[in-house]
């Protein structure tokens, strides 16, 4: 080695101290701060870019050299990691460099043709097209619109939702759009819906360094969300009085720093929030003039079912299933009355945990000098009663008017970068369309089609397949072209081999999977499209803070990938207006006639009005080179049309390439950070001090539910409860992340978590291998009694990255009646040892 | 393509990666981390921290942080540094601020 490299080692050294403590808020001697300029003279060059793993959404510079990622670090400009990143975001310029990237379209092929049963082949775009456009047409002509359906992300990007949303509600006039957020979001979703009347959390992150009092109800963010917890941890350790709660089904990572760690048994979190609601009523501290003032009390509708298939036993007994989302009027004395049964002895009964636990976490929240963050993840959201669980926390923070103001936050975390920003904002959904619009309600979709200057009549006014629809219309053969992109959801969705892998391989069905890797789903698919990922398009994300940020494209991708937005505006060239239009609806638009979908949606004289030349100088934009036109700045111009002036409003597209991200709504250039509230949201009335618009009435509305048990609980023959979960070192489904050596050395394959009474009186040790089995299916997989997570006696942990241990043939397509997210947390099994040669 | 799925869903498709990796020529990975923990185990941390090869600690403050910088020879074994820290006793929270690939960054 050199005596220049050794010193070029050591102002790298040097650097990486100076930027850690600068971080950190520490003084380091002045040896070590006084740097010379270090890297930046190395000519790299530095963007900025949010992470693409979790909703977090910390901001990360990005260093590229000789058209490849190099180098990244966390961002001190951005806010919400302040030049931080967790082991995930480190590994980040990473992802994209797998050895088995797809670089080109593959398609299964016999004798040179088309065939399921066929070898993936590799083939130009254009013949990739010619099958999808054949299949499409095919499938448009045996079912109508019903016939052909998108599964896309909560990584999509904004444009590439949004894009995929108007081609397909607004060209194919299918409603068979759902992303994978159903899985992780929808029920926070339709909590927000149900108490606020608008999406998404009042507060922001700034909470964190506001608050008195951390409660986590179902979220491990120690792992899940890391550099959140390094600001929670700093929180705490900072400031002595503050207090943080963990409630869990089984004890991880997070308890490490709890005052308060409560394990309770699954589904009894329903029962520990009513008895924390009563505890506040009870003991007199409801705040009377908040609750006169901004609340109303809902009777919700109960016994709703399990979203199972209707002619399971649990369905038909349900009396409440046909109406799951009713609710009538009622009192504050009957609310009261209601939640009277609730006492700690009773919740200390259903949950196991101890009363006194129960009553120190109630007054957290009922003190009024404590301020209290709740924050919650999968536990509340995967869940039969998610909805449920969300309105009973706002219940709490509503009761005692510790809401809408800094160190007050009922706060619903996001697992996907874009979560908030594409599936919800955008509308993703089978019911949904932009700005929380819902496709039910009349004036919605006529305002929709009137900013896609689409004939009245256009978009169907039924909600279409939703995710698990979709799999069992996949496997009935009633959905027959469907394109799965951004998620690898064979991997991730419940009872995966009764109620998915048949869809995707039923002779009837043409399925096209677009991804960066050959993830189970695409080796499922019939045609692998090859997509470019994150940097290597321009992008936008939407934080579970409302905050929307962009990047540059920095890099090409690699071979013939391209990204979502350009395989979903390409592929719409493909379709005359006839090809899916009745001609009654094209009457009502003469101009329409004749033109393709690409025309009508796209290069319509609305989308295409901004230059290639428009784009910032230095920077490289593909679709626009291709297409012609700024895709990416017509898409999202057009789309923030539906929140300016409703609530949702967004900034012009040019200033946040220059920011690092703003929470909406943006008004008059400023951003919200708490919504609601008189003064801090331009939105909030003068005189009301607090004002829920989200509702016509002003109010948010407190809901009166009960603890009702869980799909399928543990009994004689299948003893076990099974939680599944995620892990520090993966994100989701392991896609990326196990292609990064150090993740995947670090944990290589998922393991079964148990807890070590329960393996000694079965006589298994740790290491072992075992079978978990339910009543849909099995896996195999090592024991481990002494590692991270800590479940309970009779609860085992499982987490579902790992594609050789497939947990999801195991769990149960339950899902939450009213969110119809999937309910991945509780189902029953039972543990046998693995036996030799087994399959 | 020439893993089938049934190799991919035993997982044998990835179990080539660290093998292709610790072929790759050899290059020095410098990054830095906060640590955090409760203070009243700062002085047991540093130690063990400072114990790992590789790995200097640059400061820290009452109320628990820890300044690191890890080096290493391989990408691999800065990411198998980094877990560590990341797995010792009482360690609260470990965060990233800085990553480079010297042979990347600095050829």
């Amino acid at each position: 080695m050199t005596e220049a490299t050794l010193d070029r080692r050591t102002i790298l050294k040097l650097q990486a101290a100076a930027t850690a403590a600068a971080a950190a808020g520490l003084q380091l001697p002045a040896s070590a701060t006084n740097l010379p300029t270090g890297v930046d003279a190395t000519q790299l060059t530095w963007s900025k870019a949010p992470c693409r793993f979790c909703g977090t959404g910390c901001g990360v510079m990005v260093a590229t050299k000789s058209g490849r990622v190099v180098a990244t670090h966390g961002d001190a400009k951005a806010e919400v990691n302040r030049g931080l990143n967790c082991v995930k975001g480190y590994f980040l310029s990473k992802i994209m460099y797998g050895e088995d990237r797809l670089t080109q379209p593959l398609l299964r092929k016999k004798n040179g043709k088309f065939d399921k049963n066929g070898d993936f082949t590799p083939v130009s775009w254009d013949e990739a097209f010619d099958i999808m456009e054949e299949k499409f047409k095919a499938a448009l002509q045996k079912h109508g619109p019903s016939g052909v359906g998108i599964f896309g992300s909560g990584q999509w990007t904004i444009w590439e939702g949004y894009a995929a949303s108007k081609l397909f509600k607004g060209g194919f006039r299918s409603n068979n759009i759902d992303p994978n957020a159903r899985h992780c979001m929808a029920s926070a979703a339709a909590g927000f819906m149900r108490t606020f009347g608008i999406d998404e959390p009042m507060g922001c992150y700034d909470d964190i360094e506001a608050t008195d009092a951390f409660v986590l109800w179902g979220s491990n963010m120690a792992e899940m969300h890391p550099i959140l917890w390094t600001r929670v941890a700093d929180r705490r350790l900072s400031a002595p009085h503050v207090k943080v709660a963990v409630l869990s089904t089984f004890e991880h990572r997070s308890f490490d720093l709890a005052d308060l760690p409560i394990v309770f048994k699954p589904q009894s979190d329903l029962a520990l929030l009513n008895a924390i609601a009563n505890h506040i009523i009870q003991t007199g501290r409801v705040n009377k003039d908040f609750v006169d003032r901004h609340t109303l009390f809902k009777r919700g509708q109960a016994d709703i079912g399990y979203g199972l298939r209707p002619e399971h036993p649990l369905q038909q007994r349900a009396s409440g299933k046909d109406k799951p989302n009713d609710a009538t009027d009622m009192s504050f004395d009957d609310f009261a009355q209601f939640v009277s049964e609730y006492t700690f002895e009773k919740a200390a009964e259903i949950s196991g945990v101890e009363a006194r636990h129960i009553e120190q976490l109630a007054e957290l929240y009922a003190d009024p000098k404590t301020k209290v963050v709740s924050f919650w993840t999968m536990g509340f959201n995967q869940h039969t009663r998610g909805v449920w669980a969300n309105n009973l926390v706002y219940n709490i923070h509503l009761l005692t008017g510790k809401i809408s103001e800094p160190g007050n936050s009922p706060f619903s975390l996001t697992g996907q970068p874009s979560a908030c920003g594409t599936a919800r904002e955008v509308g993703t959904f089978s019911h949904r369309l932009p700005a929380d619009m819902v496709v039910t309600n009349k004036e919605h979709r006529a305002k929709t089609e009137k900013i896609w200057n689409l004939p009245e009549g256009t978009i169907p006014d039924k909600p279409g397949y939703h995710a698990v629809l979709q799999n069992r219309m996949l496997k009935d053969g009633k959905l027959n072209a469907y394109w799965v992109q951004v998620n690898n959801n064979l991997q991730a969705a419940a009872n995966c081999n009764e109620e998915t892998l048949p869809g995707y391989r039923n002779p009837d069905n043409f399925v096209v999977v677009s991804d960066v890797y050959p993830t189970v789903t695409a080796l499922a698919a019939d045609l692998i499209l090859p997509t470019a990922m994150w940097v290597e398009k321009e992008g936008a994300y939407g934080n579970a803070e409302r905050r929307t940020h962009f990047w540059h494209q920095l890099v090409k991708p690699p071979g013939e990938a391209r990204s979502d937005v350009w395989q979903l505006v390409e592929f719409s060239k493909r379709f005359k207006i006839e090809d899916v239009w009745p001609a009654d609806l094209i009457k009502k638009k003469p101009d329409t006639a004749g033109k393709t979908l690409y025309e009508v949606l796209f290069r319509n004289g609305k989308v295409d009005k901004f230059a290639p030349t428009e784009v910032e100088a230095g920077y490289d934009n593909d679709e626009a080179a291709h297409f012609g036109f700024y895709l990416q700045k017509g898409l999202f111009e057009e789309y923030a049309e539906f929140g300016r002036g409703h609530g949702h409003d967004l900034a012009p597209f040019d200033t946040y390439h220059q920011v690092r991200g703003l929470r909406w709504p943006v008004v008059d250039g400023k951003e919200t950070r708490w919504r609601f509230r008189e003064g801090l949201d331009p939105y909030a009335k003068p005189g009301t001090g607090v004002d829920f618009y989200g509702h016509a009435d002003g109010k948010a509305w407190i809901y009166a539910l009960p603890y009702e048990p869980a799909a399928e609980s543990p009994d004689t023959d299948f003893p076990f409860w099974l939680t599944t979960g995620r892990v520090l070192e993966h994100w989701h489904s392991g896609s990326m992340t196990r292609r990064v050596p150090e993740l995947y050395r670090a944990v290589p394959e998922a393991l079964c978590y148990m807890n070590p009474d329960d393996a000694a009186e079965m006589n298994l040790r740790r290491g072992q291998e075992i079978r978990v089995t339910s009543r849909r299916g099995y896996i195999r997989a090592r024991i481990e009694v002494s590692g991270r997570n800590k479940p309970p006696r009779g609860v085992i942990f499982v987490p579902w990255f790992d594609e050789s241990k497939l947990i999801n043939k195991v769990t149960l397509d339950a899902t939450d009646p009213i969110s119809l997210q999937t309910d991945y947390k509780k189902c029953a099994v039972r543990i046998e040892r693995s036996e030799e040669g087994s399959i | 393509m020439d893993a089938s799925r049934r190799a991919f869903i035993h997982g044998q498709w990835n179990a080539s990666y660290p093998e292709a990796a610790s072929e790759r020529p050899p290059e020095t990975e410098i990054m830095s981390l906060i640590v955090q923990a409760r203070p009243e185990h700062l002085p047991d941390l540093i130690r063990a921290i400072s114990a790992l090869e590789g790995v200097e600690v640059h400061g820290h403050d009452p109320a628990g942080k820890i300044v690191v910088v890890v080096e290493a020879e391989t990408q691999r074994l800065a990411g198998d540094r980094m877990i560590e820290i990341d797995r010792l006793p009482n360690v609260v929270s470990v965060a990233m601020v800085f990553q480079a690939t010297h042979s990347d960054a600095l050829a």
